[in-house]
């Protein structure tokens, strides 16, 4: 079955969902945005930013708002107010029903409809690479009969079929998760970019019942640009006597920068307006530079706002409902975007509205869960859980080497190969821990097994592959094997994701108030872990190969040495002491190696290419990881 | 009899989970798929085009300085100018061509209508453009009405 698609087809903008992996996505445009403008020139056929950037050389042909025209009469108040404010026309047509005249044409708002809805469908397809024909499309929850038909026609012109008309406050509802809750009343205020709209939805057994609706159709952001917009021209006017609003060009930058200012003031308290040579007095250029504060614009639109509340007054008187008796509000409409709105819907219900999805795309999402429904892709969609903390094992010098890094979603397994820490090491212990911490010993032990029956080899050289699986159930299960012998041990450590909120909480706040004092213990160990290495290699080379350096190099690197295992056993020593002494041990033999190496290869030149060949295998041997299991 | 009946609703109900299951396994593992060949597709481009977002809020500071010169026409400032849009030139921005050419909505924003012939542009009020094939931003356009 093909993907269904989830459409919020709205008033001034329009944006397309679909189900992915058990989650809703929002589709992007062809242009890279998550949503369009819904607006139409029929005639070359443009829709979204395309048309709507054309709309002033062509504003007759231009279509917007068509939404407003869906199933209604000509004669109807909602067509006669759209007629005031449309630079196209809008005439009677069959059935005494609104339609579009453009260009000598007859557009019924279907057709129109229909186009928009057509772009969704060919941008659905280009991201998904597969053809798209089943489709969700939302409506207002007061849209009646006739306008919810002109709605599936609408579909059905671009190609879709519509599965299901859907009300854009039960997908909304359906984005913030709510159908998995309890019974209860929740109410879904909604202030797009042109209408306003407040729904109170009983929500119970996956059923949405809209219990009633209010809004303003005419109300939204774009009425808050425009006190913007007025506010800037009004008071440069005071500062200047030059009016801006004669000006188009200077108006259009002006809009742009209200429009700017309002978004930044959604989470600055504070923004500045500044455009450069915005127009010219007597000859010299003047500047638009102007701070406007958040509370200025809660005061200039003040009473836009305050105008949402009466339509939620009348919503509940409608629904016969208290506002103590509503659980939840979720808000929708990117103009909900703005504190005070926020504070304004708080202040009225008493509750603190919930705000989770991008009120943008909600509608949108919620569409698409529902296509998923349809489809049954929501119906069986495992809940996938994620590990909560890192996962590792304890290494050389009790450090935590992490094998599933927090996050990781499950099921999931990975392996690492790991060595031993000392020569003719018999055994190792694989000590199973979960945390964010570096040391081994801050984080939870989860359990500990002994790998043993490791044949006698110099440190470094066994190969013991550690592997963590764990399964969606949140089972992890460990295992040491030793490639040589094949030889192999494990561990099943149940309810490894299964922490409580609490707990994981209190482990990740350890980790970063320890982050420092945890930093500095492991460079400390990262540190000894190196002067070691040098010990025991060095000591390795001069037992093997001693007498070539010469008794006294010997000597001195010994003497070394010593002092340098002396530091590394010193409980006290600290990074800066051990530095000091490996490095003086490191500069001794380095030196040393390099006069060995200078006088063997004055002796053997034509023998060079043969031992660098040598030394290549040499290297391949050492493929196990340097963090070595603990003894 | 009745062992035997209840037997067979078992299976019948098993077979129906199972097949269930794979189509919801199959359902993933497309998803994963096409998510797979989407990330390779986007993987280029995302790289291609991480300037965009800056390149986008500086464009809007050099027609600042472009206002600026048209005012002072300065010759050191115009050096600068040069300068940045040589840079920016290097980095795959490429100016969109609008001065009398027709009107196209894919690529220009028309902010007025002015005398002129029709559906030709008279004026460019910011220059629009392209990053690599992609248009960055749309030059804003003074058209003319055909009168």
């Amino acid at each position: 079955m093909s993907k269904i698609i989830g459409i919020d087809l709205g008033t001034t903008n329009s944006a397309v969902a679909v189900m992915e992996g058990g989650v809703a996505k929002i589709i992007p445009t062809a242009e890279g945005r998550n949503t369009f403008p819904s607006i139409v020139e029929p005639i070359k056929g443009l829709v979204g930013d395309v048309a709507k950037r054309q709309m002033v050389l062509n504003s007759t042909n231009t279509i917007f708002s068509v939404k407003r025209l869906m199933g209604q009469k000509f004669s109807g108040k909602q067509s006669q107010q759209t007629k005031e404010i449309a630079p196209f026309e809008i005439a009677e047509g069959k059935d005494g029903m609104a339609i579009i005249n453009i260009a000598g044409k007859t557009y019924t708002p279907q057709e129109i409809s229909a186009k928009i809805l057509q772009k969704a469908k060919a941008d659905a397809e280009a991201y998904l690479g597969q053809p798209v024909t089943e489709a969700v499309i939302t409506v207002p929850a007061y849209f009646d009969d006739s306008q919810r038909q002109a709605t599936k026609q609408a579909g059905e012109i671009a190609g879709l079929n519509v599965q299901r008309i859907v009300n854009e406050p039960t997908a909304a509802a359906l984005a913030y998760g709510l159908d998995k809750g309890k019974n209860e009343t929740v109410v879904v205020y909604d202030l797009g970019g042109g209408t306003f709209d407040v729904s109170i939805l009983e929500l119970g057994d996956g059923v949405f019942e809209v219990k009633s609706t209010n809004g303003d159709t005419f109300l939204g952001g774009d009425d808050f640009d425009r006190r913007v917009i007025n506010h800037i021209v009004s008071e440069f006017k005071k500062e200047t006597g030059v009016d801006l609003s004669l000006d188009k060009q200077a108006l259009q930058r002006i809009k742009d920068a209200a429009e700017k200012a309002k978004i930044e003031l959604s989470s600055a308290t504070e923004t500045e307006i500044n455009q450069p040579f915005i127009t010219q007095k007597d000859g010299q250029p003047l500047h638009l530079t102007m701070k406007i504060s958040r509370a200025k614009l809660e005061e200039i639109v003040d009473d836009l706002i305050a105008k949402t509340i009466e339509p939620c007054k009348k919503a509940l008187s409608d629904a016969k409902l208290e506002k103590s008796q509503i659980a939840e509000i979720i808000l929708v409409g990117g103009m909900t975007r703005m504190p005070k709105v926020q504070q304004v819907v708080k202040d009225f219900f008493g509750k603190e509205p919930n705000k989770s999805v991008n009120p943008d795309e909600a509608v949108a999402l919620g569409a698409a869960i529902q296509g998923g429904v349809i489809s049954g892709d929501v119906k069986d969609i495992l809940l996938l859980d994620v590990s909560p903390l890192t996962l590792g094992i304890e290494t050389m010098g009790g450090v935590m080497t992490p094998l599933i890094e927090r996050n990781t979603t499950v099921p999931s397994s990975k392996s690492q190969i790991f060595s031993t820490a000392s020569d003719n090491q018999p055994q190792v212990e694989v000590h199973i821990l979960q945390g964010e911490r570096p040391m081994a010993s801050d984080n939870k032990t989860l359990g500990s097994f002994v790998l043993d029956g490791i044949p006698a080899a110099p440190r470094g050289i066994p190969q013991i592959e550690v592997t963590f699986d764990i399964d969606a159930n949140g089972i992890l299960n460990v295992s040491a094997k030793d490639k040589a012998t094949g030889k192999e041990q494990n561990i099943t450590i149940k309810n490894a994701t299964n922490l409580s909120d609490a707990e994981v909480e209190k482990m990740k706040q350890d980790a970063q108030k320890y982050a420092e004092e945890d930093k500095k213990k492991k460079d400390l160990v990262d540190k000894r872990n190196e002067a070691d290495t040098l010990i025991i290699q060095t000591r390795k080379v001069l037992k093997d190969a001693g007498d070539k350096f010469g008794a006294d190099a010997a000597k001195e690197m010994e003497e070394s040495l010593n002092e340098l295992e002396k530091e590394v056993k010193n409980e006290s020593a600290t990074l800066e002491s051990l530095d000091e002494k490996l490095k003086a041990s490191t500069e001794l033999v380095q030196k040393h190696a390099e006069a060995l190496y200078k006088a063997a290869s004055e002796k053997d030149k034509p023998e060079a290419d043969a031992k660098s060949e040598g030394e290549a295998t040499k290297t391949d041997t050492k493929t196990a990881e340097e963090g070595e299991v603990v003894e | 009899m009745v062992k035997k009946n209840k037997n067979s609703e078992v299976i019948s109900s098993l077979t129906n989970r199972v097949q269930e299951l794979e189509n919801a396994h199959k359902r993933v593992l497309a998803d994963y798929q096409n998510q797979e060949r989407r990330h390779r597709e986007q993987e280029s481009a995302i790289i291609k085009m991480a300037s965009a977002s800056l390149l986008e809020k500086l464009l809007s500071d050099i027609d600042a300085l472009k206002m600026a010169q048209n005012h002072l026409k300065d010759k050191g400032l115009q050096m600068v100018i040069d300068k940045i849009s040589d840079t920016l030139r290097g980095e795959g921005l490429q100016q969109i061509e609008t001065d009398g050419k027709q009107f196209d909505p894919l690529t220009m924003d028309c902010t007025e209508v002015v005398s002129g012939k029709k559906d030709v542009v008279v004026e460019t009020v910011s220059v629009g453009y392209y990053l690599f094939d992609k248009v960055l931003r749309a030059a804003k356009v003074k058209v003319g009405s055909g009168t």
